[in-house]
């Protein structure tokens, strides 16, 4: 099921309203489980059954782990091969197994591609990390094991989360599933601020921009006034879109009296290649930072042979060719995070220092550094967007600048397109970052937002570039 | 409860905002309560009748692009030895062919006695397919002022109770198409107009020239084209005999039958499912209903060339469109398979 639906406002208010009646913790929670199991199995009734088996292995091995001492390392990597063994089948195995259609008539099933797509399930990516960072912390000590599975459960499977984030940790979002839910009106301003925001996004900007990126991306070999409107296009397209889901996914958990973590911050005002991970996905980058970059660093330090350059360079370029890995499959994506690895590792060696806890730095300089980093990120972004290496290398190395007026003029009109949707975002974010100062304009801006919603909203953009044939 | 300041405003603007949303029927010359069926131009793109009236085919060839591309109306003539003529209009659905057999064809004279529907999968019983957004202006094209039975398949069917109240009595809604147009007509065009001195005539060629058939990435395209059909494999539209009811199948057998021409319906092979064994099991069901309620049907033909031997993969630019070689050889084909019905 998706957020952007009449199916989910139908499905949301079903649940909210018996889930504020029955009040006791351990019954909302058992709503919530059921919820999350129908929004979850909604397109697949089977997906849920191989989320909650998995729920229940970790569970048991989380409270093996907290009785039998000797035993831990044992169970925890049962739990983590587990879990990595179902994210690897599921996501790299399946995805690059084009004869998966024949093994599935072999087996009894209907073979075919788009079956094979189907029996893929969903959200898998977002679900494992949860349950190896709880495994992770009971392993350490710094969690016991719960012995609640249905708050365990309603944890792993929480619907806002399940398909697209924010991997809550487990000492927040499961604590606040374990005690009493508290009506608040503040809770209701956050929602409602974020519901606008994330549909605002979604419906208005990302959909919008996307059909340009798409357009420019479809192109055998656009030229590079072409591959930078493309290239900021998607630097828009995918924030809106990303952070759409992370806004309405926390404004539903507000109105169910949970407060989940924040996901992006104004990423694209990074200064430095560490702080643009800061900022962008934080819930998955503290993961990685917490689960590989940590773990790896102090591992490396204990090894006194190892050179002061491996120490400080291997932890990030294998946190973020995780990373890349866990972003999707193929090359571009390896290559998109080992980029992002290589930017923090020149970073460190530069001996550069920009952040703003620093002794104050001359603002020409803050803003070399922020138009720096935001060009690298764009530049990451297009190796993330490309239909493949080789074709952005194409378009790099033998595409002219612009080949006519014809580009020119085209760009310059998705450009102003582009633009155009990226300043109602900024607006937004300079309203609320003066929140306090602009009391008046902020609810106006929303109320605008909604409007603007209304409009987008089953007029997604006509100009579909296959509409030409 | 005490509301919070914000909350508040925000209803307040809101609220105001939305009462003014009720002048927009004034501003946009919008009839309140706006009626449910969309408003259609009063008169049907001539030049096809015209062309028709002109020579007398024997046989119309009706379909979208891959029709545009994949026949060579020409050859199937010479082949054939009966005159052609091939409308295939790109991004049209069934909703643009009922309306093409309705009023170019039959309104034509003399009429063809052969008309051939040229269709990929589910792309019969899917009668929203292709009617929204700027494709609504091919349905124009082809529609009269009244048309009901378009306006109730393609549209008023497909909107749920709130879309039909929001439809009606929502303004902001009901005007969304007009606001949208004029805030993507503003941002577009001012820039190069003020820039460079282009005119929207001027933006639209330069948008043209670059996203041309010919300078797209095939790779992609076929992404793209898969991504587009996609609704045409969701479950429920693989359901035949739920679907074909709410469809123009039905109504496009009925005028062709009162007026006596025969239909031909004629399945394109595509390279989503370029094997028998590859296709959903739904749409192997899905099209051997078809084929029943087809074959159930008086002065009515099926062509099916979805897994034809002889049309091969290397036949095809993208997914489901044919290159020039891959033209020749599927006209050759069709007029195999067509001479036996004409004689």
């Amino acid at each position: 099921m998706n957020f952007v639906s009449f199916e989910f406002l139908i499905f949301f208010g079903l649940v909210l309203l018996p889930y504020w009646i029955i009040r006791d913790r351990r019954w909302q929670n058992l709503l919530l489980l059921a919820s999350s199991c129908i929004f979850y199995g909604w397109l697949v009734p089977w997906h849920v059954l191989v989320l909650l088996a998995s729920t229940l292995l970790d569970y048991l091995l989380a409270l093996g782990m907290g009785r039998w001492k000797s035993g831990t390392g044992v169970l925890f990597w049962t739990g983590l091969i587990s879990n990595l063994s179902l994210l690897t089948l599921v996501k790299y195995y399946f995805s690059f197994n084009h004869s998966l259609a024949a093994w599935l008539d072999g087996i009894g099933f209907e073979g075919d591609i788009f079956l094979a797509r189907i029996i893929l399930p969903l959200g898998l990516s977002f679900y494992i990390l949860k349950k190896i960072g709880y495994l992770s912390d009971v392993r350490r000590g710094t969690l016991s094991p719960v012995t609640d599975l249905v708050a365990f459960a309603a944890y792993v499977s929480f619907f806002p989360q399940v398909f697209s984030g924010p991997i809550d940790r487990p000492q927040t979002l499961l604590k606040q599933l374990q005690e009493p839910r508290i009506w608040k009106v503040e809770h209701v301003q956050q929602a409602a601020g974020l519901l606008v925001m994330g549909f605002f996004k979604k419906i208005v900007i990302a959909n919008t921009v996307k059909v340009i990126v798409d357009q420019i991306f479809l192109l055998e070999q656009p030229s590079w006034v072409l591959l930078l409107v493309g290239g900021l296009g998607f630097t828009l397209q995918i924030l809106a879109d990303f952070s759409s889901y992370t806004d309405i996914s926390r404004g539903v958990s507000f109105l169910l009296g949970l407060e989940t973590m924040e996901n992006f911050r104004q990423p694209y005002l990074a200064l430095t290649p560490g702080e643009f991970w800061n900022r962008w996905h934080i819930s998955l980058s503290s993961w990685l930072r917490d689960y590989v970059f940590f773990p790896l660093r102090r591992t490396l330090l204990r090894i006194r042979s190892l050179p002061e350059i491996l120490v400080q360079s291997i932890p990030p370029l294998v946190t973020m060719f995780i990373s890349g890995l866990w972003h999707g499959v193929g090359w571009q994506f390896i290559v998109w995070g080992l980029y992002h690895g290589v930017l923090i590792v020149l970073y460190q060696w530069s001996g550069l220092r920009m952040d703003a806890s620093q002794m104050p730095v001359p603002r020409v300089r803050l803003f070399a550094a922020w138009l720096t980093m935001f060009v690298l990120i764009v530049f990451g972004w297009l190796i993330f967007r490309a239909p493949s290496l080789t074709w952005l290398w194409n378009v790099l190395l033998h595409a002219p600048l612009y080949r006519n007026s014809f580009e020119l003029t085209a760009g310059l009109s998705l450009l102003s397109i582009v633009a155009f949707y990226a300043s109602l975002l900024m607006i937004g974010s300079v309203i609320d970052h003066h929140r306090e100062r602009l009391t008046g304009l902020r609810p106006l801006y929303y109320a605008a937002a909604t409007l603007m919603i209304i409009v987008f909203l089953n007029s997604s953009s006509p100009d579909f570039i296959y509409f030409q044939f | 409860m005490k509301k919070s300041p914000f909350l508040l405003r925000y209803m307040v603007y809101l609220t105001a905002l939305l009462l003014l949303s009720f002048l927009l029927p004034i501003r946009y010359g919008i009839p309140y309560p706006k009626p449910l069926e969309p408003t259609f131009k009063p008169n049907v793109k001539r030049e096809y009748g015209e062309t028709i009236a002109a020579t007398q085919p024997g046989i119309v060839l009706v379909g979208d692009s891959v029709l545009y591309l994949g026949v060579d109306q020409h050859a199937l003539s010479d082949l054939l030895e009966v005159e052609t003529y091939a409308i295939g209009i790109p991004g049209s659905g069934s909703a643009v062919w009922y309306l093409i057999l309705k009023n170019v064809i039959l309104e034509s004279v003399p009429r063809p006695a052969y008309v051939l529907i040229v269709f990929r999968d589910t792309m019969l019983t899917v009668p929203s397919y292709r009617t929204t957004g700027r494709y609504f202006v091919v349905v124009d094209d082809f529609a009269g002022r009244n048309e009901p039975l378009v306006s109730q398949l393609a549209y008023i069917n497909q909107m749920s109770a709130v879309e039909r109240l929001a439809e009606q009595y929502f303004p902001l809604y009901s005007a969304r198409w007009e606001i949208r147009r004029g805030l993507d007509h503003y941002i577009r065009y001012t820039t190069p107009s003020v820039l460079l001195g282009c005119t929207v005539e001027c933006t639209d060629e330069a948008i043209n020239a670059i996203f041309g058939k010919d300078r797209v990435n095939v790779t992609a395209l076929n992404q793209a084209v898969e991504d587009a059909g996609r609704t045409l494999y969701a479950p429920q539209v693989m359901d035949f005999d739920e679907q074909v009811e709410r469809s123009f199948l039905p109504a496009m057998i009925k005028l062709a039958r009162e007026n006596d021409i025969t239909l031909i319906f004629v399945r394109t092979r595509t390279l989503d499912f370029p094997e028998a064994a590859s296709e959903p099991r739904a749409l192997r069901e899905y099209i051997e209903s078809l084929g029943t309620y087809l074959a159930g049907q008086p002065n009515v033909y099926f062509l099916d060339f979805a897994h034809h031997p002889k049309i091969l993969d290397s036949y095809f630019f993208d997914t489901i469109h044919f290159t020039e070689e891959g033209k020749s050889v599927f006209t050759g084909l069709l007029a195999q398979e067509l001479s036996p019905i004409l004689e």
